[in-house]
């Protein structure tokens, strides 16, 4: 799991799961763009955190069992590092370097 | 239950949004409409009717606790407290009698099995034990949902989840301590899946959708190979082979679908006489020609041979499921007859039984005697109509039938079966009343009313209870109120053994005239066009009002033999009505 294409993925198949709790409205794009948090989002609190853990599962579940994204650090950060899809990859991408 | 009208209440002591979402927006029908009670406050919402959560139209409920929650002697079990078995199983007495007093509100109540995380595991071997004063805690868990089924299993609106199936399905992302601890969801999104795609198919269920009939090809789908270049010796069934394993495994998954009642045909491109040699013959075929209601073995194109099929067995598409190995095929079907589900099928042979089994389409709330021998009246239907076509003429042919209509009042032997057939018949039925068992049989036992359940048996077979009819005396004039009739037993003179009855009390009762008045509903002209044509009146398609004076007999059919019964007891053979 090093390149951000292969995070990006993982984000995707993280945002399958949680469309399915939904609705047809607040479907989240598969889309670099697409936002995931604050203004314009469409997870609630909890979509949020099952969203987050979702994607927390595909990275330990690919070679980085340590990997979180629930601790003080990225609570913190949630603003920036979670706005969009493209964003949480980079976010990703640093906490793995 | 109106299936495109649900509306259910989500009582748990976890965050269960999403469950509710998922209910709401699956692809998958029907439409919940979910509603989520008062996070964790099951007993206290299970307790109390007046809780504005009940006054919200909800019409079915989930109740989905954890154990230690609901169970507070399953807490103390946990924490290594003495607890005996008789305190935890009178604690889940406790717990269904309020599901019980719950299910008084709504039509149907869900209640998933009780589970503890994968993750888990206690002091492993240990929690599987008991000694006085202690009981394991895995085993106090089995304990608890063996009684909570055995508690609620009178119960036909309390329908119980195999939870732990959704567990198991998700492995260890079923649950996320983290989940738990930041959102007080217990359960992650998989498991919400799979618990919505249950409760779907059982809403389905409910609503009589679940599938009846499964079409099957036979090369490369019950048997490995092609009879036709191999014959039947040469394909691949049963032995000691990993694939012709899987065939008889198939077979077997199939026979036990058809043991609870769905019925099994077959549509296949071969030569009829080499393909039922092959079914006759080979003896590692679990499945033998009794086993399929009926078949069609040619050249033609699969979709006619369906729609034939369908026809002859009086089947609705939307109540066929085909499988079929060859993708051309399917894709044939799937376009010609939309409402047949075709699901699509692994490539890989010996994945077949998992398929079947995986497939959500035959859950029913329960399984009758007549479910379990519907594919043996198929088959004396055939043998029927085999007779039929010898037959000179239609008079010689009901002849031959030696029919016997048994005529009786409602009572505990058989208001059941008849309150179902009285619910659910839609063709040869004159107004479509709906009513409730209670209400029947209060309705029966009135003055002047009269309300007869029929049983129907030939020399072939036993039809069981497939009729009602109901007649109320006013004086002179008496109405018919209720008249239907099972579409299997239609057009065989029993409905003119039926009307007899009726015109026979009203007579006795001094009544001068009879009046049947026909109320339409979207199915029902079959019995438009049987009182047009008995009634002896003028023929005019608008009419509504058929009569009957009482100044002359009205006679029993001569092929019919009619015979008063008492409706105290249910006959040992009993079958319960088929949809109509």
């Amino acid at each position: 799991m090093a390149s951000k294409q292969q995070i990006t993925d993982a984000i995707y198949n993280a945002i399958d799961e949680v469309n399915a709790a939904q609705g047809s409205e607040n479907q989240i794009a598969k889309d670099p763009k697409a936002i995931l948090f604050g203004q314009g989002g469409k997870l609630d609190s909890l979509g949020l955190l099952t969203f987050v853990l979702q994607v927390e599962q595909r990275i330990q579940s690919a070679g980085h069992p340590s990997f979180t994204l629930t601790d003080e650090k990225a609570m913190a950060d949630t603003a920036t590092a979670f706005r969009t899809v493209d964003t949480l990859s980079d976010y990703i991408l640093s906490r793995l370097a | 239950m109106d299936i495109k009208n649900i509306h259910c209440l989500l009582i748990a002591d976890h965050t269960i949004d999403q469950l509710g979402a998922i209910l709401k927006s699956s692809d998958d029908s029907p439409t919940v409409k979910a509603t989520i009670a008062h996070f964790d406050q099951v007993q206290q919402i299970l307790m109390n009717p007046a809780l504005s959560c009940w006054k919200e139209g909800a019409n079915a409920a989930l109740v989905w606790t954890r154990p230690e929650r609901a169970i507070d002697a399953f807490r103390r079990i946990l924490s290594r407290e003495r607890v005996t078995q008789e305190e935890l199983l009178a604690e889940v007495d406790e717990f269904a009698s309020l599901i019980l007093r719950a299910s008084e509100r709504v039509e149907a109540v869900f209640v998933p099995l009780w589970t503890m995380p994968a993750w888990w595991r206690g002091t492993g071997g240990l929690e599987l034990k008991s000694r006085p004063g202690a009981i394991g805690a895995v085993r106090a868990l089995m304990l608890m949902n063996a009684r909570l089924a055995e508690k609620l299993e009178a119960s036909s609106k309390v329908h119980l989840l195999d939870a732990a199936r959704w567990m198991a399905s998700a492995g260890k992302n079923a649950t996320n301590p983290k989940l738990w601890l930041m959102t007080k969801a217990l359960y992650s999104l998989e498991v919400f899946k799979d618990a919505a795609a249950d409760i779907k198919a059982i809403l389905r269920g409910i609503a009589g959708l679940s599938k009846k009939l499964i079409v099957l090809d036979l090369d490369d789908t019950l048997w490995g190979g092609v009879v036709g270049e191999n014959g039947w010796e040469g394909v691949a069934l049963g032995g000691h082979d990993p694939v012709g394993e899987s065939f008889a495994d198939f077979q077997r998954a199939l026979k036990g679908l058809k043991n609870t009642g769905v019925i099994l045909g077959i549509v296949s491109k071969n030569d009829e006489k080499t393909a039922v040699a092959a079914i006759r013959e080979n003896p590692e075929m679990v499945l033998k020609d009794s086993d399929f209601a009926g078949w069609r073995i040619n050249w033609l194109d699969k979709a006619t041979n369906i729609k034939e099929l369908a026809e002859e067995l009086n089947l609705g598409h939307d109540s066929i499921i085909f499988i079929d190995d060859n993708p051309a095929e399917r894709a044939r079907v799937k376009e010609s007859l939309p409402l047949v589900t075709v699901p699509d099928w692994p490539a890989d042979k010996m994945l077949y039984t998992q398929a079947l089994h995986a497939l959500r389409l035959f859950d029913r709330p329960s399984v009758t005697d007549e479910d379990m021998g519907r594919t043996e009246m198929y088959v004396a239907e055939r043998q029927r109509t085999e007779a039929k076509s010898s037959s000179v003429s239609m008079e010689d042919w009901l002849a031959s039938l030696q029919l016997k209509v048994t005529y009786e009042p409602l009572g505990p032997g058989n208001i059941k079966r008849a309150a179902q057939l009285f619910n659910k018949t839609n063709q040869m039925n004159l107004t479509t009343r709906r009513m409730t068992e209670a209400e029947l049989l209060a309705w029966g036992q009135e003055k002047n009313h009269a309300m007869y359940a029929y049983r129907v048996a030939d020399r072939f077979g036993d039809y069981g209870l497939t009729g009602l009819a109901a007649v109320e005396v006013n004086g002179s004039e008496a109405t018919v109120t209720d008249f239907l009739l099972s579409c299997r037993v239609m057009g065989r003179g029993v409905e003119k053994g039926m009307l007899t009855t009726l015109l026979d009390f009203a007579k006795k009762l001094g009544a001068k005239k009879t009046t049947a008045k026909y109320i339409e509903s979207k199915r029902n002209k079959p019995c438009h066009d049987y009182f047009k044509d008995e009634s002896g009146l003028p023929k005019n398609d608008a009419a509504t009002e058929f009569w009957w004076t009482h100044d002359q007999d009205f006679p029993t059919p001569a092929h019919i033999t009619l015979v008063q019964g008492t409706g105290a007891e249910a006959p040992a053979d009993e079958k319960e009505p088929a949809h109509a």
